[in-house]
Formats: C-alpha cells, sequence, structure tokens
C-alpha cells in the first residue's frame, strides 16, 4: 500500500493534535473524576452557579416577574411556570391579565387560562385548543363580566368560566398588579424551582458527553474521539513510512 | 498564514462549526382539533359541563390513573347518556391530548388529537385506536381487554391506556 507522503502525514497529525488537545485534556481530566464518583463524592456538591444553572433552563431570580392578587398574595412567573405565593401550580407563559373574584382566579397568558381557587389550588388549566379563540391579547372587565380582547374579537365568559360567547360593549384592562418579592420570597422561589441546584456528577457527565454545550458541544466531542482515531492511525503511518525507509536503506 | 498541505484540515473545522449550529425542534402535531372532535361526537349540541373532584374522587382517580390528575375540575361535555371528554397525560416528556365519548359506560370512540413527543406518533392511527371502542371499566378499576403495544411506543400506550381508565371511571360519576 501505498502511504501519503511523511510530510503530509506529519501535518495531519500535528494540526489533529493542536486543535483537539485542548478536548482531549477534558475529556482525560472528566474522565478520571468521574471513574471516582463515589470516593470523590461528587454526587454530594451541588453546582448553584448562575451559568451553569441557565444551561439546565433553571433561571435565576432576575427573570422572576411577581403579580399581586387579594393584596396578601403573589402570583409569579418563571421559566413557563406559575406560583401561587411560591408555590408552583402549573406550566404556563407570561400573565397578561388576572381576574381574582370570590370564587376564584383567573390568569390569561397569550394562549391558555388558568383558574385558580382563592387558596391558589389549581383548578383547571385551559389550553388553547379548548379555547374558541386563538390568541388573548388583554383580560379586562366589561358589563356582563370578564371580557377577553383575541384575535377573533371580543368574548365574555359564564360565571362558571366553562363556554366563552362573544361580546359587545365597552370594557377596561387595568394593568397588571406588579409587586416585588423580598429576598427570602425569591430565595424559596428559586429554591421551589431549581430544588437543590445540579450535581457536579451531573454536570462532569455532560461536560465529558459534550452535551453541557448543547448539539455543538456533543459533535464536537464526537469530533475529538474520531481525532483520536486519526492521531493513531497517521502515528502508524508515520512510524510505518519511517520503518520502510530504514528498510530500504539498510538493503541499499 | 496557513501552509498548503494544512489547509487539507480546514473542511473539518469548518464541518464542525456547521454542525454546532444545529438543533432539535420540539413539534406539535394537531390531529384533529378538539372542538371538532366534540362536534364529530353528538348529534346535536351537547352541553359544556365541569366535574368539580371532591378529595374522595381525587383519591379514586388515583386508584383508577395510577397518579394524581391536574386540577379541581375536569371538563366534559354531555348530551343525554353519551359524554365526551378531552384528557391529557404525559407519554414520554410531553403531553398526550387524546378525546373519548362514551356511553352506557362503553367506549365509543377514542382519538388522538394532539400529539406532542418526537416518537411513538404511531398511536394515533386506526389499528390501534379501535381496540378502545367497546371497552368497559371492571369492578377492579380494570378494563375489560387487554390493549396490545406498538413497539417504540410504549409509554405512549401506557398513557392512552391510562387515560382510557379515566374517561370510563370519570363517565361513571356524571352517568344519570
Amino acid at each position: 500500500m501505498k502511504l501519503p507522503r511523511k510530510r503530509v502525514i506529519l501535518a495531519w497529525h500535528r494540526w489533529m493534535g493542536v486543535v483537539s488537545a485542548l478536548f482531549l485534556a477534558v475529556l482525560s481530566v472528566t474522565g478520571l473524576l468521574l471513574n471516582h464518583t463515589g470516593r470523590l463524592g461528587l454526587d454530594g456538591i451541588e453546582i448553584r452557579n448562575p451559568w451553569i444553572l441557565a444551561r439546565y433552563g433553571m433561571e435565576g431570580g432576575d427573570s422572576v416577574e411577581t403579580y399581586r392578587i387579594r393584596d396578601t398574595d403573589t402570583l409569579s412567573h418563571l421559566a413557563d411556570t406559575l406560583y401561587y405565593n411560591q408555590r408552583p401550580v402549573a406550566r404556563a407563559k407570561r400573565p397578561i391579565g388576572i381576574h381574582a373574584s370570590d370564587r376564584l382566579t383567573a390568569v390569561a397568558t397569550e394562549d391558555s387560562l388558568i383558574y385558580l381557587s382563592p387558596s391558589g389550588e389549581l383548578i383547571e388549566a385551559v389550553g388553547a385548543e379548548m379555547l374558541p379563540f386563538g390568541e388573548i391579547r388583554a383580560l379586562g372587565s366589561g358589563a356582563e363580566g370578564p371580557v377577553f380582547s383575541t384575535d377573533a374579537g371580543l368574548f365574555t365568559v359564564d360565571p362558571d368560566w366553562i363556554e366563552f360567547r362573544p361580546y359587545e360593549g365597552g370594557y377596561t384592562v387595568d394593568a397588571l398588579p406588579e409587586a416585588e418579592l423580598n429576598a427570602e420570597q425569591t430565595a424559596a422561589l428559586l429554591e421551589a424551582f431549581q430544588g437543590g441546584g445540579v450535581s457536579l456528577y451531573r454536570v462532569l457527565l455532560d461536560l465529558h458527553a459534550g452535551r453541557l454545550f448543547g448539539w455543538g458541544g456533543r459533535t464536537l466531542m464526537d469530533l475529538t474521539a474520531i481525532a483520536i482515531l486519526l492521531l493513531i492511525a497517521s502515528g502508524l503511518a508515520g512510524w510505518l513510512r519511517k520503518s520502510r525507509r530504514a528498510a530500504k536503506v539498510e538493503s541499499a | 498564514m496557513i501552509p498548503p498541505d494544512h489547509k487539507s484540515f480546514l473542511p473539518v473545522l469548518c464541518l464542525s462549526l456547521a454542525l454546532g449550529t444545529g438543533g432539535l425542534l420540539a413539534k406539535e402535531d394537531i390531529y384533529l382539533e378538539p372542538e371538532a372532535f366534540i362536534g364529530q361526537s353528538f348529534e346535536g349540541a351537547p352541553e359544556a359541563k365541569v366535574l368539580w373532584l371532591t378529595k374522595e374522587t381525587k383519591a379514586q382517580i388515583k386508584d383508577v390513573f395510577g397518579r394524581d390528575y391536574p386540577g379541581l375540575r375536569i371538563r366534559y361535555w354531555q348530551r343525554n347518556d353519551r359524554t365526551a371528554w378531552i384528557l391529557e397525560d404525559i407519554g414520554k416528556v410531553k403531553p398526550i391530548t387524546a378525546g373519548f365519548v362514551i356511553e352506557g359506560g362503553r367506549m365509543l370512540r377514542m382519538r388522538v388529537l394532539i400529539y406532542r413527543e418526537s416518537h411513538g406518533w404511531e398511536v394515533r392511527h386506526p389499528f390501534f385506536t379501535d381496540q378502545f371502542t367497546g371497552l368497559e371499566l371492571e369492578t377492579d378499576n380494570q378494563l375489560s381487554k387487554t390493549i396490545d403495544g406498538i413497539s417504540g411506543a410504549t409509554l405512549s400506550v401506557n398513557a392512552l391506556t391510562r387515560l382510557s381508565k379515566l374517561a370510563l371511571f370519570l363517565h361513571r360519576e356524571v352517568a344519570p
């Protein structure tokens, strides 16, 4: 078999070595640590670093939006989840309107309605597929009760919030009553959302596989694994070429 | 400047960067709008109602369904002895929305309305959904016949089997 010229083999070997060196080092170090998870107690170490948590879709307190309900209670929104007094109640987009009555609190998002009991328990989550309109733009109050301004016009709903019917008439929309959580409440909400954080074992495992950086990271780690095979092949090819030349020199 | 011999390495690097920008998008397949499902399920307009779940009913639901069903009330549609239910359960990671029509304690029809998982969508086909026709809930909260699974869609099959038991139970709670 005719081998490529030694200079080409060496160039490939050198470039692959340089480019993959960092990733190889990460693979080696994380692999070594993972092999001794129990002894190092990696499972028991929780990471709360905001950047790491963000990689796992666990945003920090900066993205919390909070609204006042019934003077004493709060409704917060964080990462597609609604929290009633820091307790998760339903998955939903950001609220665009809140209608509180003695019977229930209705929270409108652009594509769903969330009904909560006066004590904040989930009564029902009504998704877009169950509504007679596509997009809710505002939730207000009219002469007959709540009024929804939607992409299909104005609608109102019966006192049990079951059946919607078109509405004609005036209505007013109040701004959402925004509120601030104090440090203790924010910490409680983040605790409910993030739990204890992410274990160091999980982070190292995802760093080892490249998953920590999404699809691109995984691809880079795949390429690094392929680079190892190519480094072996180019190293052997370079060695074979040298051996053959030495044999030729000896026979001459 | 990269020497000529070294330029052959560039395509590999470019490929890795190009692949790195890719991603997987979640999708939602609507096979039948819930409103259309309700319309097809009754001769004449049904009445939209809600079943409020008492503490006792929630405990029974946990027995039948195998877990809590979220919320304090469940919406349904009724005309005479026929009820229709639109229920959701997680297959693997995303909820599956299914519609059930029940009359006299027997399932008349089951349809997968919205499917959000990346695998297991075969459960929407009639060869699978037809198995649910005629199902009843027996006294021990088991279905009157076994539902055959689909390879690669086990979790979706399990979710729909659980939901059909729940729908039959809920019908029993509201049927006249």
